[in-house]
C-alpha cells in the first residue's frame, strides 16, 4: 500500500485500523509508516476533541432542581407540587388560604351580583299538568308535564 | 496512542438503587450519563440551545422510566433509545429552527474563545470549524451515527436498534460521516496531505 492509498483509506477507516491494530493492510501500513501513523493519530485526536467540545457546547442542567421536578412526576410517588407549581402557591407560607378565599369571593359575586342577563328568548320550563289520571306501578312516582305544544304531554316515571 | 472509545455501562448496583428511587444514586447516574446525553442531543438537534432543552427532557424521562430498564440491553443503548424517542417528540413540538443558526454562531465563537487555553488562535479556529462542519454540513442521521459509534463506542447493531436502521445502513452513514469530517481535518493540516488529497 502506498501513502496515497493509505490517506484515502484513513478517510473511512475504523479507529482500530487507524491505531495500527489488526491485520488489515491499512493497519499494517500505519505500523510501518511514521508519516501516515502521525496523520492517523491526528485524525483520532481531532475527533476526540470534537467529542469533548460537543459536550461543552451544551449547557449543564441543575441536577438538583431537575431531580426535584422529575421525582414529583414519577409514577408511584406521592403527588406533591412541582417546583413550578410550588412557586405559584408560595402565598400559603404567609397564612393566606387562597383557595377558600377564592371560593368565598365566587359565592358573594354569585348572590350579590343579581340575576345575570342572558342573550336569547327566556326559557319557560314545562308546567305540571293537573287533571290527567295516570296509574303508577307500586313503588314508583310519576310526574305529568305539559309542553309548549298542546298536543304533547310528558309522563315522567321515577 | 489512545485506545478506541468504549462506553462502559454504569455500575448495575447504582442503576438498581436509582430504580428504587434513591436520590443520591439517581444524581450520580445523571452525572455519569450527562456527557453522552448532551453530546447526543447536540448531534441530534445540531443546535446547542435546543440540545440543552432536549437533554433536560431526556433526564426527566430517564428518572421517570428507569424502573422499566430490565438489563436486557446495555444501559446506554436503552437510554439512547428512550432519548431518541423523546427527541423526535420534542422536535415535533417545537419549531425553533429560526434561532438555530444565530445561536450556533455565537456558541462556536464562545468555544473558540474559551476552550483550550493553551491552544493557539489557529487551533481554536480549526476546532470551531470542525464543530461547524459537523453540525452544519452533516445530515442529522450521519451526525447521530457518528456520535454513537465514534464518540460513544456503540456497535452498528446497537445503533441500528436505537435509530431503527439496518446495520448496513448504519455502516454506510458512518463511512460518509467519517469521510466528511476527516477530509475537513486533513484539509486543515495540509502539511500532511497536500500531495495526496485532490
Amino acid at each position: 500500500m502506498t501513502c496515497s492509498d493509505a490517506v484515502h483509506r484513513i478517510l473511512e477507516g475504523d479507529p482500530l485500523d487507524l491505531q495500527g491494530h489488526g491485520d488489515s493492510s491499512l493497519a499494517e501500513h500505519i505500523r510501518t509508516c511514521p508519516r501516515c501513523r502521525a496523520m492517523a493519530e491526528l485524525v483520532l485526536e481531532e475527533e476526540r476533541r470534537l467529542g469533548i467540545q460537543m459536550v461543552g457546547a451544551v449547557e449543564v442542567p441543575d441536577l438538583d432542581q431537575l431531580l426535584d421536578e422529575a421525582l414529583e412526576k414519577r409514577p408511584g410517588t406521592s403527588p406533591k407540587t412541582t417546583s413550578r407549581e410550588h412557586r405559584g402557591l408560595q402565598f400559603k407560607r404567609f397564612g393566606l388560604p387562597l383557595i377558600p378565599l377564592a371560593a368565598a369571593a365566587a359565592v358573594v359575586t354569585l348572590f350579590l351580583g343579581g340575576e345575570p342577563s342572558l342573550p336569547g328568548d327566556s326559557y319557560a320550563p314545562p308546567q305540571r299538568t293537573a287533571g290527567l289520571g295516570v296509574e303508577v306501578p307500586e313503588g314508583q312516582n310519576a310526574a305529568v308535564l305539559a309542553t309548549n305544544n298542546p298536543d304533547i304531554t310528558v309522563l315522567w316515571f321515577f | 496512542m489512545k485506545s478506541p472509545p468504549s462506553r462502559i455501562d454504569p455500575d448495575p448496583i447504582l442503576i438498581e438503587k436509582a430504580q428504587q428511587g434513591d436520590r443520591k444514586a439517581l444524581r450520580s447516574l445523571l452525572e455519569e450519563v450527562g456527557p453522552p446525553v448532551r453530546q447526543w442531543a447536540l448531534a441530534h438537534t445540531g443546535d446547542p440551545d435546543s440540545a440543552s432543552d432536549l437533554s433536560q427532557e431526556v433526564f426527566l424521562l430517564l428518572v421517570r422510566k428507569i424502573s422499566s430498564y430490565r438489563g436486557e440491553a446495555r444501559f446506554l443503548t436503552w437510554l439512547f433509545t428512550v432519548t431518541r424517542n423523546q427527541a423526535l417528540e420534542d422536535t415535533r413540538r417545537r419549531g425553533r429552527q429560526e434561532k438555530k443558526m444565530n445561536r450556533l454562531k455565537i456558541e462556536m465563537e464562545r468555544i473558540r474563545e474559551t476552550s483550550n487555553p493553551g491552544a493557539t488562535e489557529v487551533d481554536r479556529k480549526r476546532l470551531g470549524d470542525l464543530i461547524t462542519t459537523f453540525v452544519q454540513e452533516l445530515p442529522a442521521r450521519q451526525r447521530e451515527v457518528f456520535q454513537l459509534s465514534e464518540l460513544q463506542g456503540l456497535s452498528s447493531p446497537e445503533i441500528g436498534v436505537i435509530l431503527e436502521m439496518a446495520p448496513v445502513s448504519v455502516r454506510a452513514a458512518l463511512l460518509k460521516a467519517r469521510r466528511s469530517l476527516r477530509k475537513k481535518i486533513l484539509e486543515q493540516h495540509t502539511e500532511f496531505v497536500e500531495e495526496y488529497l485532490p
